[in-house]
Order: C-alpha cells, then structure tokens, then sequence
C-alpha cells in the first residue's frame, strides 16, 4: 500500500506519466543487486511479471496499478533473494570468495604502505612531519569515505561495484597495478633507508628471493582474473 | 488458505501433477493451481521459481525458452524421472487421504 501515492492528484499525474518499461527496468535492477539471481533468473521472472500485468490490465486495471499488484504478487525482492540464494548456492560462493580475496588483497596492500612510509619515517631528519600525521590520520580518512559512500543512497555505489565486477580483465589489472606501486614503494623506503638509489634496491631485490613477491602478485592478479570471470559466467548461464 | 508447511510441502506434487498433463510455464502454472483450487492455494508467485529449479537439478523436470504469442517464456516439461517422483507423491498424499477419510468417517458415525 505504502509505495502508492497518496494524494489523488498524484495518481491522476501519473497515469498519464508512469512507463512500464521504465518501471520494470527499476525493477530488475534492483533484483540484480543480489547476487543470488542469476541473469537467466530474473529474465524468467520478468516475463512472469508481463504476464501478470497485461492478465490485470485486462480486467481494466491501469497500466500503474496492474504494475504494483503483479509485483507484490512476485513478492519483496529480499524474500525472493533469500530463497534463490538457497538454489544458487556455488554462485553466492563464487561472489563471496571473490569478494574476501579482494578484501585480503586490499588490507596487504594498505599494510605494506603503511610499513613502507614507517620504514622511511625511521630514519632520522627523514620524511617531513606532515607525512607522519596523514599516516596516522589515513584510516579515519578511508573509514569516512566508506562511510559517506555508503550513506549515498542514490545507487551509484553499488552501480561502480557492480562496473568494476564485471569487467575481469581491468579489475586484475587494476590490483596487478596497486601491487607494483607497492613494490615499488617498498623499494623505495629500503633504498630510504639504506641510501642508495631506489633502482638499485629494485635490482637487488630482483636479485633476491624477493623476486617471489612479483610472482605472488601476479598470481593473486590471475586468480582474481579467473573468479571474476566464473562469477559472470554462472551469472549469466 | 492452507498453511505455510502444507504449501511447501503441496508445491512439488502439484507442480508434476499439472505438468503430467502437459507442459506449461511458471505463470500459466500458478494460474491453474489458483483455478484448480478455487483460490485457496496462494502461492506467493516468484517463491514458485527456486522451486522450479530445484526440481530440473534433481532431473524431475526439463525447461527451455521458447517465443509464444510473441513472448519470451521458459517451459517446463516432466522427465522420466519426474514421472516416478509423481507416483510416489500420489501414495503418500493417498494414504494421507485415506486415513483422514476413515478417521473422519467413525468420528461422524460416533456423534
């Protein structure tokens, strides 16, 4: 009851406006949301919901009432989610591993920064002061920025989420760049330290077997490469 | 209305059972359940598709997208299998019957 508009003015104003495509589009992509449906799911789901609004519009129902009736008839999309969740199980999984793996990656990224500039930071008349203070200040910083993106309620999180999901080859790519910056910086606070030139160090640790850290990174980019992809595959088979 | 466990526990009989009589698609599906019943079996209506799907992975039923008066619909038909689990589902809900029936049978003879 509570979605229609209360005001009879509203309702007039609306007839004459509502899209059904429009609203059924709405529809879907909030469904999409939920990584529980697979594509082929809620294509299904749609053409039932079709169905049962031209079955109400023949009973001389407005396209906007036939609309909000067959959608309460296909039920709330979370009971919907909870439920096709329980058949779809290895995709929930896929998206789940995908998901801890990124989040794995991401604080290793964020601790080796971190330890890379407090590496620097030891050394005496080193790095400004400044840089001390961001360090100390940067979680609060990344926990406001979550924060306010999750506050935003316009859809455009979960739409960037969803952009970068789907494409497999830039999100390895991108945690394949982030994990060379962090060689990178590494060498650059080792040579910091020990005062020789950041390309030296980087040869060195060529060199050493610190070449497995290159190699981890790549493996890690591969196997995000790979969940991705399975994610979109049995998303859309 | 029936209750919430008899509605779980009706959907899979009495989706092989309309698809024994040929097959059909999850909203001409849930329109003959209505009819059939005479409204009293509501399903909430997508709750009817993970079961759908469940039974096609547990070999009972088969489905493919078909184009139908220029709509796009997935049609589900009963397997080999489907038509042995429909046997079986017919004793239980039988013996059910016939046991209720008989109970019911004295109680009305005793008052």
């Amino acid at each position: 009851m509570d979605d229609r508009p209360r005001n009879p003015d509203e309702i007039m104003e609306n007839n004459t406006l509502f899209d059904l495509n429009a609203a059924i589009r709405r529809w879907r992509e909030n469904l999409a949301q939920s990584p529980s449906f697979r594509r082929d799911d809620i294509e299904e789901l749609e053409s039932h919901l079709r169905d049962s609004v031209m079955q109400l519009q023949s009973q001389s129902l407005s396209e906007e009432e036939a609309f909000t009736i067959a959608a309460r008839r296909v039920g709330p999309g979370a009971k919907l989610s909870a439920e096709f969740g329980r058949i779809n199980t290895s995709l929930l999984w896929i998206d789940r591993m995908l998901w801890m793996l990124l989040g794995v990656v991401c604080v290793s990224i964020v601790r080796s920064w971190l330890s890379s500039v407090s590496l620097a930071l030891m050394v005496s008349n080193g790095l400004p002061r400044f840089v001390s203070v961001v360090l100390w200040v940067s979680p609060l910083i990344l926990a406001g920025l979550v924060l306010r993106s999750l506050a935003r309620s316009d859809g455009s999180v979960p739409r960037m989420m969803a952009n970068l999901l789907g494409n497999p080859g830039r999100l390895s790519l991108t945690f394949l760049g982030l994990g060379l910056v962090t060689f990178s910086l590494r060498a650059w606070s080792a040579s910091y330290v020990l005062g020789r030139e950041p390309y030296t160090v980087g040869l060195m640790w060529f060199i050493e077997p610190n070449l497995l850290v290159l190699f981890t990174w790549a493996i890690i980019a591969l196997l995000i490469f790979v969940l991705a992809r399975r994610r979109l595959r049995s998303a859309e088979g | 209305m029936l209750s919430k466990e008899l509605v779980a526990a009706s959907t899979v009989p009495l989706v092989l059972s309309v698809l024994a009589k040929g097959e059909s698609y999850g909203y001409e599906l849930i329109q003959r359940v209505r009819d059939l019943s005479d409204g009293r079996i509501e399903w909430t209506e997508g709750m009817l598709y993970p079961v759908l799907h469940w039974m096609e992975r547990e070999r009972m039923i088969e489905s493919d997208w078909r184009i139908a008066e220029s709509r796009r619909r997935k049609y589900y038909r009963l397997r080999r299998e489907g038509r042995k689990a429909l046997q079986e589902e017919q004793q239980q809900w039988m013996t059910v019957h016939a046991t209720l029936t008989k109970l019911w049978k004295t109680t009305h003879s005793l008052t």
